[in-house]
């Protein structure tokens, strides 16, 4: 724990070029969470939605990303909210090593 | 005859829908968080599933410009912000003609390709705010 980069009060990263897979292992297990295939899933979208438009996206727009990319079965709330429990789009955002998301009204 | 003429040009251009929300940008990118605000509400207003339209004028057609590299100014791409819109559900992107003419700016040569805008002349200009329920300019 004592090698996780610098991160904000919130937990995210103040660097974004810090973030490695490990990196995201320790964020996730910080949060008690252990990262399986469903959740690299989901964090491999993020990140590649981050390169491509500079946003981490609130919850709506992760569900509609992972409608579109994962299909129905993982596109709606109740899938995301069993991976990232509590606040999925912050949660995978800071695992995923992105800014927290802006539009999280 | 000119009228005639005008009411045909008018009619081919004449935007069908109705917008809940018409955002303006009309000013230069980067130099003000203006165009970065304009943007953050649309994506906002389009998550929310809001009827968005947007509609660059004046000085706010430079932010169309393709190839924007703000790293140096630490800022974020506005360009790439405007590629997500359609994402978040916002379709409708508007520039008005005159304003490109202007400044010497040609869609195919230096306008963002990839995403679709629709030139407007003064007239559907017009039609565009009278089908808008709100307009905010920035």
């Amino acid at each position: 724990m004592d090698s996780l980069p610098e991160r904000d009060p919130q937990g995210f990263l103040v660097n974004l070029n810090d973030w490695t897979p490990s990196v995201a292992s320790d964020i996730a297990n910080t949060e008690a969470i252990t990262l399986t295939d469903a959740h690299w899933e989901v964090i491999k979208l993020l990140r590649h939605f981050y390169q491509e438009y500079e946003l981490s996206p609130a919850m709506r727009i992760l569900v509609k990303l992972c409608k579109e990319k994962l299909g129905d079965e993982k596109g709606n709330s109740i899938y995301l909210l069993q991976l990232f429990p509590g606040s999925p789009a912050k949660l995978a955002s800071k695992i995923a090593g992105l800014p927290k998301p802006t539009n999280c009204l | 005859m000119t009228i005639e003429l005008d009411e045909i040009s008018n009619e081919d251009t004449a935007i069908e829908s109705k917008f809940d929300l018409l955002i303006v940008l009309q000013q230069a990118p980067y130099s003000s968080a203006s165009a970065n605000e304009a943007l953050d509400l649309a994506l906002a207003a389009g998550t929310f599933e809001q009827k968005v339209a947007l509609l660059f004028i004046e000085d706010g057609v430079y932010q169309l410009m393709s190839e924007q590299a703000p790293d140096a100014l630490q800022q974020k791409s506005l360009e790439k912000m405007i590629n997500a819109l359609s994402f978040y559900g916002v379709s409708m992107l508007a520039v008005e003609s005159h304003s490109l003419f202007e400044r010497d700016l040609h869609p195919e040569k230096h306008i963002i390709q990839g995403v679709h805008f629709e030139l407007l002349n003064t007239k559907s200009i017009q039609d565009l705010y009278d089908r808008s329920k709100t307009i905010i300019r920035f």
